[in-house]
């Protein structure tokens, strides 16, 4: 039997998803569904006050200690500090504590039931130091709690001279205050690894996690061991949305350092409670605008001030900053643009990554901002947008020219064709005058969202992507990107299988695991699509190259001459394999020192439209549709697409009117899933989903990245939508029924 | 201090007569996963707030992390790992697999439990029905679109009608 | 997470639940679904030493009787159960619509109807794990001696954050505790105290074997419930009326039961006298909802902020009245 040559295409057809049998089985194996012969069962106990310094610990009676595996930061073998961007985040407190939940001690013991008790056992006795909370008390320097000046990272985007601008007499000039909560990842999997660790062998981790070489990197310098003794292995993952791309760099660490002293293999899992108050969560925002727009509604200027609470340490706030910098500004052209980001300390746990990555804060806040200066210029948020969009040949605020074909006016009027928008906002206009009590908007966002690494990261990565053929001529494709139900696993395959024109079962992706695959780099920033999976791309025609170079395989062939190729090759000269790493695009230039130039390769483009309904009873906001469609390049895979899209899109909607972190001291205080609120089944709305389909040439098969665009869109489009049903310009993010009630509880009748 | 008195019960596992010996405090869920290595069954909160390791208790959907493993005791238990038959793939299994419904796949056993649940009282299920049924089961990943469009072409497929997803659930709009 | 040990009965039938109940003394605790004991157990809010189980005895897991003569339901049968029965559907709609807002539908197949009835209190300091409650230094209701909602205060202000109770109240429910000692039938009314740790009339020794349902003789009910998703959540305010109509349209007595708010259901009186002596118009109901606004005092120990969970009081009144109208 053989395939017919050039047969339908693989990619943009919904093939089966590559693990989906596993997973509607029961067979996928998670960590925690990992067992190990003599493994034991470790625990964290940490500090409950955001800053101090600790004066004692206590073990209590009623525990047998002599029984449990007891690290302190006295215990370290290299160095107590997760690698990172910077060294200053502890593995394990020794004297002062920086925030609460920060870990303190661990434990181990193979009995699971007496290492919780031992947990509750142990007192830490810490002394208090004055704290800092907020954007505001860290930016006034109320206590120093980081470095000089409480400061992370800054940056200064400039382009052209705002100041030339403000006092010019052709311009209204408007300003704007925003701000964004915390958000909580919530994937349904929480945090865990298993550690094996000892002299001879090394440190092997098994764990849920989005990069396999953050934790590979991290391991070595808290080991001080050669890199080849550090082995990391990633287990099917049950959610990441950025919770687990830093965060599985500490609790590995953890876990190996009690493997390492008590000679067992440790298999930490954290309890829901402690994963939602110790690990990261996104960083709460403030933004300040100052526009000017000529009177015909072009934008001459715009100062943006962007400040996000890093919390205790520094961990990825530099690059969470970095990207809600960019994207600051959106699509937009604007000759003279100045941001000035920072990235403040407070005693928060750490804030981290998650989908979005600085932007959809930023986004937010630009996105209001626009609706607002519409209003003063007495346009239509649309129509004051069309004036504005970015086109082929415009820069952005980081003076990087768009290449590629973009037309946000084109997406614009087909969002609104699909939502009836129009139609809708004249309708809702004249209802909403009318005496009913529940009122309905309708509104929307224009944004963009560039994939891969910021400026020069993806040239510093340097990711390398294999593909191996065995002598069946199935081919293998080995990378470290990470399969955490976004789809990698089945789109790799499908570019692997489409550029070798072979059937897509023929091609399978190897398990991220730092002895075997090489290091495609971390699994973020909606890179995995457009840069690595181009370097599977091009892996894998190494193959054919090599091949057809051999002479063992023709132009064209059949399955089975592929097959055949392969089993000869394999014979004569071993393993086949190929190997491609990262090269930038052409003309792709970036100035770090000045924050100027080619931030992204490319840019996936979007505008969403959410209708919503307002009681002005019971004040409650709900979101009734939802339309999405974006620009993404070329689309893989239809159905896991859209799956982002909708995924997306639903948790916009909690960051939006759901999800509030309810802090207390520092401290989360409804760290449960029932008073955490993330929408169920009944409170996320039809969701519908358009794709644009424009190849982008330096992706593989034209596609771009996906992955946290629909995370930016929904949460201003919603207050766009609730604008227009309440007639008030919501601010601030999450927006909740007293919130709304403060503001119009005074309209009632 | 190691639970060295156990419990042992005798119950129905996946349609099969089965024993098991446990510490007494342990949890339907504890069981299952420690002492009978099925670990289809997977956990969110154990604290009843996510819908995750639901599974089938004489054919009714209950959240093995609030049942002793003695409650057990002479019933039948339904896990993930016996949705399948000799004949292959529940429908749902196959719909969940193929239709953009399981992602990261943490959820999809709670999910498919209950959904057969639902489905055996109702064949035919409209969307606001399955909406309601899968209320108590918590998905981060899909905005639970594409769990329905599984449930419904499950449903379907099981009522004997030939039926694949419309083109937009597929493609999206056009 | 993991369960305290605890050593776990399983009687065959009331009498032996109760008789091993007087020997657990208060280190014992019965439990049916374990949807609210057993998640307490995990954090430590809780911690039997006896777990005494009636899920399974029959005797508390019948519906009987119809609307003509009243309805009795087994403290054990389960809430989808309740709001499945035919007799319960057709008869007591109330009811089963309230009974349906309870949290999932997973959790209904495991929680009861005695369960609800009893659920403990809840608060914001209290219904948290061990490490975090140790970290404010615990609470009145369990380990400490300072209350964080109203510091100062000796009494604890746990919530009552149960769906059927309110309801309950406001039909005139009795309930049926059993005992070694006995047996008695209290209203429903008088099974609730006002705070948060003691917040039953019920010996701990008690069993509440089942609820009984008033005959229907003219009188109609119903229950509003604020929350914020579709799902899971408990209450944060729940209001219930019940209403008897004479033919001409007058209301001849009415009972408004507020939930959510405070540790025991909160009946309004002012509002009760409001509603009757006419018919329900739009002025009377006016009034009975401002006397529960007047009379909801929510603190600020569940989810949202007491002021919404407060202005909400008059606007779900109107809604429960006007479904009634």
């Amino acid at each position: 039997m053989s395939e017919a040559r050039q047969q339908s295409s693989i990619v943009g057809r919904p093939v089966p998803r590559k693990e989906g049998r596993a997973k509607v089985t029961g067979a996928a194996r998670y960590v925690d569904d990992l067992t190990l012969p003599g493994m034991i069962y470790g625990a964290t106990v940490r500090s409950t006050v955001a800053r101090g310094r600790i004066k004692n610990i206590t073990f209590g009676e009623g525990v047998p200690w002599d029984e449990l595996t007891v690290v302190t930061a006295r215990d370290i073998p290299g160095a107590n500090a997760v690698a990172l961007i910077l060294l200053d985040q502890p593995y394990l407190a020794s004297e002062f504590v920086n925030h609460p939940e920060e870990p303190i001690v661990l434990l181990a013991h193979p009995d699971k039931h007496l290492v919780e008790r031992a947990r509750r056992a142990v007192l830490v006795e810490i002394e208090p130091l004055p704290p800092v909370f907020t954007i505001e008390e860290s930016a006034a320097k109320k206590e120093i709690v980081w470095g000089e000046d409480n400061t992370f990272k800054s940056y200064l985007v400039e382009k052209g001279n705002v100041d030339e601008v403000w006092s010019r007499d052709d311009v209204l000039i408007v300003e704007g205050e925003y701000r964004t909560g915390a958000q909580e990842q919530l994937y349904i999997e929480t945090n865990g690894v298993v550690a094996v660790a000892n002299a001879d062998e090394g440190v092997t981790v098994w764990g849920s996690m989005q990069c396999p070489y953050y934790v590979h990197k991290a391991l070595i310098k808290l080991f001080d061991l050669p890199e080849e003794k550090i082995r990391v292995i990633q287990t099917e993952t049950g959610g990441g949305f950025g919770g687990k791309e830093e965060y599985p760099s500490m609790i590995a660490g953890h876990a190996a350092l009690l493997a390492w002293k008590s000679g067992q293999p440790v298999k930490i899992i954290y309890d829901r409670a402690e994963d939602m108050a110790a690990t990261t969560k996104r960083h709460p925002s403030l933004t300040r605008h100052r526009t000017a727009v000529t009177r015909d509604g072009k934008l001459a200027a715009q100062e943006i001030e962007f400040t996000v609470d890093g919390g205790a340490y520094a961990t990825l706030s530099a690059v969470v900053l970095s990207r809600g910098t960019i994207h600051a500004a959106g699509p937009y052209y604007c000759p003279n643009v100045r941001i000035n980001a920072r990235a403040v300390a407070t005693n928060a746990p750490p804030h981290g990554a998650f989908r979005g990555f600085g932007a959809p804060q930023s986004i937010f806040a630009l996105e209001r901002q626009m609706d607002k200066v519409a209003r003063a210029l007495d346009l239509s948020a649309e129509e004051f947008r069309r004036r504005n969009f970015i086109r082929e040949g415009e820069t952005t605020a980081t003076e990087q020219i768009i290449r590629e074909k973009v037309d946000m006016a084109g997406l614009l009027a087909r969002a609104f064709e699909l939502s009836g928008y129009e139609e809708k906002r004249g309708r809702f206009a004249r209802e909403n005058a009318g005496r009913g009590k529940v009122k309905r908007g309708i509104g929307f966002a224009t944004f963009m969202h560039g994939a891969g690494f910021t400026g020069s990261g993806e040239v510093f990565l340097q990711s390398i992507v294999g593909c191996e053929a065995s002598s069946d001529g199935r081919v293998h494709i080995l990378a470290a990107s990470t399969e955490i139900g976004q789809g990698t696993n089945t789109i790799f395959a499908q570019i692997a299988a489409e550029a070798l024109k072979l059937d897509y079962d023929m091609v399978e992706v190897s398990r991220p695991d730092t002895a075997s695959v090489p290091n495609s780099g971390p699994t973020v920033a909606s890179r995995t699509c457009m840069i690595v999976g181009k370097l599977v791309e091009s892996a894998a025609l190494g193959l054919r190259q090599t091949l057809q170079g051999a002479g063992l395989l023709a132009e064209v062939y059949t399955a089975d001459e592929w097959r055949e190729a392969c089993r000869r090759h394999t014979e004569r000269h071993g393993a086949l394999k190929s190997f491609s790493q990262y090269k930038a695009p052409p003309d792709v230039v970036w100035d770090d020192g000045k924050y100027r130039g080619d931030a992204y390769g490319a840019f996936a483009w979007a505008v969403y439209v959410a209708e919503v309904s307002v009681d002005l009873v019971t004040y409650d906001a709900r979101v009734e549709d939802f339309v999405a469609v974006q620009e993404v390049g070329r689309v893989i895979h239809p159905v896991l697409a859209a799956g982002q899209i909708e995924g997306g899109v639903a948790q916009g909607v909690g960051y939006a009117l759901y999800e509030r972190v309810a802090w207390r001291e520092g401290r989360m205080a409804n760290s449960q899933m029932t008073n955490y609120i993330m929408p169920t089944a009944l409170d996320v709305p039809p969701i519908r989903v358009h794709f644009e389909e424009t190849p982008y040439p330096y992706g593989p098969a034209g596609a771009k990245g996906i992955g946290e665009l629909p995370m930016d869109g929904p949460a201003p489009a919603i207050l766009s939508a609730v604008e227009q049903a309440t007639g008030v310009a919501f601010t601030h993010i999450p927006l909740m029924p007293e919130d709304l009630m403060k503001e119009l509880g005074d309209a009632r009748d | 201090m190691n639970g060295k008195q156990k419990a042992h019960i005798e119950f129905t596992l996946n349609g099969e007569r089965a024993e098991v010996a446990f510490a007494p405090h342990k949890t339907l869920l504890e069981v299952l996963r420690e002492d009978l290595s099925l670990t289809g069954t997977k956990h969110g909160c154990e604290l009843g707030e996510c819908g995750t390791c639901a599974v089938l208790l004489d054919g009714r959907s209950v959240l093995s992390c609030l049942v002793l493993g003695l409650d057990a005791e002479g019933r039948s238990v339904q896990t993930v790992e016996g949705l399948a038959d000799a004949a292959g793939l529940h429908p749902l299994q196959e719909t969940f697999a193929d239709t953009g419904a399981a992602q990261c796949g943490y959820c999809t056993p709670g999910f498919l439990l209950v959904a057969k649940e639902l489905l055996a009282h109702n064949d035919n299920p409209s969307r606001e029905e399955i909406k309601e049924a899968l209320s108590g089961n918590l998905c981060r990943c899909t905005g639970y679109i594409k769990i329905y469009e599984a449930v419904e072409l499950a449903a379907a497929r099981m009522r004997g009608e030939e039926m694949e997803l419309p083109r937009e659930a597929v493609y999206g709009l056009e | 997470m993991r369960l305290p040990k605890f050593a776990y009965l399983a009687p065959r039938t009331v009498a032996d639940a109760v008789k091993m109940m007087g020997d657990a003394g208060w280190e014992g605790q019965f439990v049916a679904g374990g949807t609210d004991l057993y998640p307490n157990m995990k954090r430590r809010q809780q911690t039997p030493k006896t777990v005494i189980s009636v899920a399974r005895l029959a005797e508390l897991n019948e519906i009987s009787g119809d609307g003509k003569s009243g309805v009795r339901v087994g403290a054990g049968v389960s809430l989808t159960d309740l709001i499945e029965h035919p007799v319960i559907v057709r008869d007591y709609p109330s009811v089963a619509a309230a009974a349906r807002t309870i949290s999932t539908p997973v959790l209904r197949n495991m929680g009861t109807v005695g369960g609800n009835l009893l659920l403990d209190t809840r608060c914001n300091y209290y219904d948290q794990n061990y490490e975090w409650r140790r970290g404010i230094n615990f609470c009145l209701k369990k380990d400490g001696d300072v209350c964080w909602v109203a510091p100062g205060s000796q009494k604890c202000w746990a919530v009552q954050s149960a769906d059927l109770v309110p309801l309950m109240v406001a039909i005139g429910a009795r309930v049926r505790l059993v005992s070694t000692l006995g047996e008695r039938v209290i209203d429903a009314a008088a099974l609730y105290r006002d705070d948060g740790i003691n917040y039953l009339h019920k010996r701990h020794d008690e069993l509440l074997a089942d609820v009984q349902l008033p005959a229907l003789n003219g009188w109609r009910a119903t229950y509003k419930k604020l929350r914020r998703r579709g799902a899971f959540d408990f209450p944060v305010l729940g209001v219930a009326v019940r209403l008897d109509v004479e033919r001409g349209g007058a209301v001849r007595a009415a009972k408004v039961i507020l939930g959510g708010i405070a540790p025991a259901p909160v009946e309004v009186p002012d509002a009760e006298a409001a509603l009757v002596g006419g018919s329900l118009d739009d002025e009377r109901m006016r009034r009975a909802a401002e006397a529960c606004y007047v009379k909801a005092r929510p603190l600020d120990n569940t989810d949202f902020v007491m002021n919404w969970r407060k202005q909400m009081t008059k606007p779900y009144v109107l809604r429960a009245l006007e479904e009634l109208r």
